[in-house]
């Protein structure tokens, strides 16, 4: 079966210029809201965005961080 | 008849110096709250609930957040939430709970394992000792 032709990405920078856009977005990816739920036997699972699963332990993760920052500053 | 000293402490059905002794947990709820801090500086804030989401020890200000995360999660034994404010990570054997609250910096595999490491501690002689493993 013939191959298909690559499908053609959008350029990515090179070089320093290139090292520090990549850098900027992985600090970015790792500031993003994100949900990994382990089971006994330590196999993770990301939960989509989508799940309501994950907006209920977002939601009572940013409450428990709060409450732990208004601790460390009183 | 026996030859020799470990053959009569045999015979006579009492245990040998190598047979499991019972033990105290080494950790307390309260403990093990201080000892988490001191293994991380990047722990802002940590408690010990039972498993069901009653806290034990720890600070009180997030037993509440802390309990409505395992309850949303009752399958979990590990949970791993993170924002644009921090990370929280959860544990849970089937003695214990722990959750903390961590700055961004935190890295998730060391605060894992060291969850892990106080809820072995935490647990009574014979029960999750294997998990720090």
């Amino acid at each position: 079966m013939p191959r298909l032709p690559r499908r053609p990405s959008a350029p990515r920078p090179r070089g320093a210029v290139g090292g520090v856009a990549a850098t900027l977005a992985r600090h970015k990816a790792a500031r993003e809201p994100r949900v990994v739920v382990r089971d006994r036997g330590g196999n993770a699972r990301v939960l989509p965005a989508s799940d309501p699963l994950a907006g209920t332990l977002l939601a009572a993760a940013e409450r428990l961080l709060f409450a732990a920052q208004r601790r460390s500053d009183g | 008849m026996a030859t020799v000293t470990s053959q009569a402490i045999r015979g006579s059905g009492t245990g040998g110096y190598s047979r499991p002794r019972p033990m105290t947990p080494a950790l307390t709820p309260a403990l093990a709250v201080d000892y988490l801090r001191e293994l991380s500086a990047d722990i802002r804030a940590a408690a010990v609930l039972t498993p069901a989401g009653e806290p034990l020890a720890g600070d009180s200000g997030i037993a509440g957040p802390a309990r409505e995360l395992l309850e949303a999660a009752p399958g979990a034994a590990e949970l791993q939430v993170v924002t644009a404010q921090g990370t929280v990570y959860a544990a849970r054997s089937e003695h214990h709970a722990i959750v903390v609250a961590c700055g961004r910096f935190a890295l998730p595999a060391l605060i894992r394992y060291d969850l892990k490491v106080v809820l072995a501690e935490l647990a009574p002689a014979g029960g999750d000792q294997r998990q720090a493993a």
